[in-house]
């Protein structure tokens, strides 16, 4: 934790040295008079040339921007249709039938910063503040293991008390924690950070101590609304300093890195565009995309007007256009739709390419600690606005949304392999792009589920999850990939071993 | 100072060791037929550095000291030869 006060600490966060050197000819990459050009000159695209696009993305290449203004701009409903089943095809190419399961943990609501949006903002008076210490971190960790996950998000407000050390300590004691289960025990795998932009050397210090991916939003990029919303005199009115945040992961080593921009802040169209030129420019200077882009949208928060009145504000047809856009033009990152979301539109949109949800998720500091107690008293608890960044959709349990999952065919994964096994960076991108990756997705997923159901699952989740399993055995058998050498065996002794009780096996 | 810490450091200080790795990999690939690439380790994770991007799976790990890893086939068994010819690296 810092020993500045907070003062002195803002003044000290920015290197305009770490801006600069990823600038051409003194500008950043997104160029709002290109972005809108784009918009204006692509409206009511050709049939053919919309098809043609989704033939570049059904070959899992990126889309160029004009490719997908002409996307954005598609008003034929028909051909909304094809894109939609388009956007399906491409997440199963990539990423075959499974559905990555994950849990945010929030660490600390102190924050610097006046975000308009945000319940966390320094000026909300409403907002109960206080920061996790590591032994309510390992209580937390305990209860969010026990409901069966694997994968973690943590996540800070942007203070020197959740400063680098804070976040690099959190991650070491999460990984540390270990929880009794029906089967041996169980851990967190993959610690993933959502946190403000740090500098690279600050940056160093959650690689070394193994973070899986950092994931900063930009949450709009379009400037005059950025500087709205973003009061200039904060740490966070800086434009630049957010937009390369993770261009400083990279050089300091973390080459999983994860865009984003909170929907309904500014017009959606041009905020997809904005994810695109982000994923363009992270690609020429460092040859790797975004690992996974989100879309949170804006949900009413304590003390913040314009969670509610923004005039931007999406709705839900909009919504699965956004998402449906994205997936056809980054074919091979991954889409997170998070509990945000009411169950209905979260359906929706994971049918249209998305990769990745949570599931029971607590976002008040201390949440899942204070449910739990609150269960054992026989009391259910309600959302508390005042603890929180915003307000869920989604407030079912895990058990719950993964029955739904297996009920709409599609398999559950807590697969947190590829990190461990070098599938990182570049290379992890270039079995992406090459259609290899999902094929250890659909083993690891089997190996995974095959725990969760043994470990963790209701007998309702249990026998729908014994027929998913039992389909996806049977594709592998057949999938001519799984044949060569000796992969299909060593895949069938791996699930063996994990259905007598072992755990954590994977490729 | 051992070789894998030679590595090691080497990673830490050298943005040419990528390119030093691609071609002790692509030797390991010809005098041993061993398909491998080298990983940095932090904590759970194992970065990609170097190497082949292609190995055939299954593959195995093998951990060379506390920060540094090799990917390599589950089909190449003879990892005292990669290990010997390693120790040759300078």
């Amino acid at each position: 934790m810092s020993s500045f006060s907070v003062k002195e600490w803002v003044k000290q966060v920015v290197k305009q040295d770490e801006i600069d050197k990823y600038l051409v000819n003194g500008e950043d990459f997104i160029n709002e008079t290109e972005i809108n050009s784009h918009l204006s000159s692509t409206i009511n695209p050709d049939k053919q040339e919309v098809r043609d696009i989704l033939q570049k993305s059904l070959a899992i290449e990126r889309l160029e921007p004009n490719e997908t203004a002409t996307l954005l701009n598609v008003t034929d409903d028909e051909l909304w249709k094809e894109m939609y089943a388009t956007g399906l095809e491409v997440k199963r190419k990539v990423y075959d039938n499974r559905i990555v399961f994950f849990a945010p943990l929030y660490c600390g609501n102190l924050c610097v910063n006046n975000c308009a949006y945000c319940g966390f903002r320094k000026e909300n008076a409403e907002e109960k503040r206080r920061i996790l210490t590591m032994d309510e971190v390992v209580e937390e960790a305990k209860v969010v293991i026990s409901e069966g996950h694997k994968r973690m998000i943590v996540v800070y407000g942007e203070h020197p008390k959740t400063d680098a050390d804070y976040i690099a300590k959190t991650i070491e004691t999460i990984y540390d924690v270990r929880v009794k289960a029906r089967n041996g025990y169980s851990s967190i795998r993959r610690v993933n950070v959502n946190a403000a932009p740090m500098s690279i050397d600050e940056l160093r210090k959650l690689h070394e101590v193994g973070i899986g991916t950092y994931q900063v939003f930009q949450e709009t990029y379009h400037k005059p609304t950025y500087a709205a919303v973003h009061p200039a005199n904060t740490l966070k009115g800086n434009y630049r300093w957010r937009l390369y945040a993770l261009h400083r992961a990279m050089d300091a080593g973390i080459d999983d890195i994860a865009i984003g921009a909170l929907v309904g802040v500014y017009e959606w169209r041009f905020d997809v565009m904005g994810l695109l030129y982000h994923t363009i420019d992270l690609e020429r200077q460092f040859g790797i995309g975004p690992h996974t882009i989100s879309f949170p949208r804006l949900t009413p928060a304590s003390g913040a007007e314009l969670s509610t009145k923004s005039s931007h504000l999406v709705n839900n047809a909009d919504f699965k256009k956004l998402v449906t856009v994205l997936r056809l033009s980054v074919p091979y990152s991954g889409l997170i739709i998070t509990a945000r979301e009411e169950a209905e539109i979260k359906r929706d949109v994971i049918m249209v390419g998305c990769t990745q949800t949570d599931a029971s998720t607590k976002i008040g500091i201390g949440g899942y600690t204070e449910a739990l107690k609150a269960l054992s008293l026989a009391q259910t608890t309600a959302q508390v606005k005042e603890k929180q960044q915003f307000t869920l959709g989604d407030t079912r349990s895990l058990d719950d949304v993964i029955r739904e999952i297996a009920e709409m065919g599609m398999i559950t994964s807590f697969c947190t392999a590829g990190y461990r096994c070098g599938r990182t960076g570049d290379k992890i991108m270039g079995l992406l792009k090459g259609c290899v990756e999902g094929k250890f997705c659909k083993l690891n997923a089997v190996l995974t589920f095959r725990e969760y159901l043994d470990d963790y699952a209701s007998p309702a989740t249990k026998e729908i999850g014994e027929k998913i399993i039992q389909k996806e055995l049977d594709e592998i058998r057949q999938i001519p990939f799984f044949q060569k050498g000796n992969l299909l065996q060593t895949f069938l002794k791996f699930y063996e071993q994990v259905s007598s009780g072992e755990r954590d096996i994977f490729i | 100072m051992n070789s894998t810490e030679n590595i090691s450091r080497k990673i830490q200080d050298s943005a040419e060791l990528k390119k030093k790795l691609t071609i002790f990999a692509e030797k390991l690939k010809n005098e041993l037929g061993a398909d491998v690439c080298f990983c940095e380790i932090f904590g759970n994770r194992w970065s990609y550095v170097a190497g082949n991007q292609a190995i055939d799976f299954p593959q195995r790990r093998i951990r060379l000291n506390d920060k540094i890893g090799l990917i390599v086939s589950e089909n190449f068994w003879n990892d005292e030869s990669i290990v010997s010819l390693i120790k040759s690296f300078q």
